[in-house]
């Protein structure tokens, strides 16, 4: 029964990939995105918007975790295919996944944001993994991310640290 | 003739209380709890541990590692919520976290990771051979993903937490994804 709650997560958040952004995706990102324009915080000119970004609290030289939505108001899809901070040594796109009773990330590449589409990183789920802090990340704090796209766009994004 | 009603009453109402559903999955039969008993820190005993002294307490175990950034923060991110939920008065609870990592992971790191979401959770890592051993034990799986020479690895690790009641009983399993509000209750329920 988990692991079905689980993957019908991670399945809303792929046909949130298709534009189809319904009521079924799960966690608190989703709702506080439905409140509105008040909580879109960075937008660009590029038509790419990203939605309440935060990161989690962790010491230097361990990981952590962005997230947001990613949406795209452009009329051309586009393809998210990386990411970069300067906090951290490195950057990557991942989810986590339950296979049986184990957690699992795995990475992923080429995320494909349809016009009108959106990509939703939240809590055990896609996520946005930032390895090996170059400085602690506490609450008050905010972390620099850049998204690429394949059409050669990108949108940096500033997180405010939080605890959940 | 009203006594019996009396008795028919009190015999429904425990029925509509013993079918009252838990949060977590409960485990069928209960039975003792595998042995958890790792060495710990020479100079920290906090990071000591041993399942089977703690009888009388209600044991709230997640086997995870610190370098994960998104289940397990979010997992502990809700232990601390549930005992917030649970009041000022939390005694009888215990809240271990187990690193499954020992290659990045000595006992009092894994402690003070645990503190970060709560003063009170407790944590600790295995020795290779103990983490060999209580894999065994507990019937669980936690390997690492990636090259483990290089820093950036990661573990694969058991989703649930696992809670252990007064009597030493292995009694539920809380999935990700439970409400803290729900597990508290959960933990209510058991202490
Ligand atoms: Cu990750």
């Amino acid at each position: 029964m988990t692991s079905r709650t689980i993957c019908a997560a991670c399945a809303s958040g792929l046909l949130l990939l298709s534009g189809a952004c319904g009521g079924s995706e799960q966690g608190s990102s989703q709702e506080s995105a439905d409140d509105g324009a008040a909580t879109v915080s960075v937008t660009t000119a590029t038509g790419l918007a990203a939605v309440e970004p935060w990161a989690r609290p962790a010491d230097a030289g361990k990981n952590t975790a962005v997230y947001l939505q990613l949406e795209n108001t452009l009329p051309d899809g586009d393809s998210l295919i990386g990411v970069r901070s300067e906090g951290a040594e490195r950057a990557a796109l991942h989810e986590s996944v339950m296979e049986g009773a184990t957690m699992r990330m795995r990475p992923m590449i080429g995320v494909a944001l349809p016009s009108g589409g959106r990509i939703a990183f939240r809590p055990m789920g896609p996520h946005v993994m930032l390895l090996r802090l170059r400085d602690p990340l506490v609450p008050g704090d905010t972390v620099e991310v850049t998204f690429d796209f394949a059409s050669g766009r990108s949108l940096a994004v500033r997180a405010g640290v939080r605890t959940p | 003739m009203r006594p019996l009603v009396v008795i028919t009453l009190l015999g429904l109402s425990i029925v509509g209380c013993a079918e009252r559903p838990w949060h977590g999955i409960v485990r069928s039969p209960a039975d003792p709890a595998p042995a958890l008993i790792l060495a710990g820190a020479a100079d920290r005993p906090v990071t000591r541990l041993r399942l089977d002294s703690l009888r009388g307490e209600v044991v709230v175990l997640y086997f995870g590692y610190t370098h994960c950034p998104d289940v397990c923060p979010t997992t502990l991110a809700d232990w601390a919520r549930a005992k917030r939920a649970l009041g000022a008065d939390t005694t009888g609870i215990r809240w271990i976290f187990v690193s499954v990592d020992p290659t990045r992971d000595l006992p009092a790191e894994a402690h003070g990771y645990a503190r970060q979401f709560d003063p009170a959770f407790t944590g600790t890592a295995p020795t290779d051979a103990e983490l060999k051993r209580l894999l065994t034990d507990w019937a669980i799986a936690a390997y690492p993903e990636g090259d483990p020479r290089t820093p950036d690895y990661t573990v694969a690790h058991p989703a649930h937490t696992f809670v252990v009641d007064a009597d030493g009983r292995f009694r539920l399993m809380i999935p990700p994804g439970v409400r803290a509000d729900d597990l508290a209750d959960d933990l209510r329920r058991l202490r």
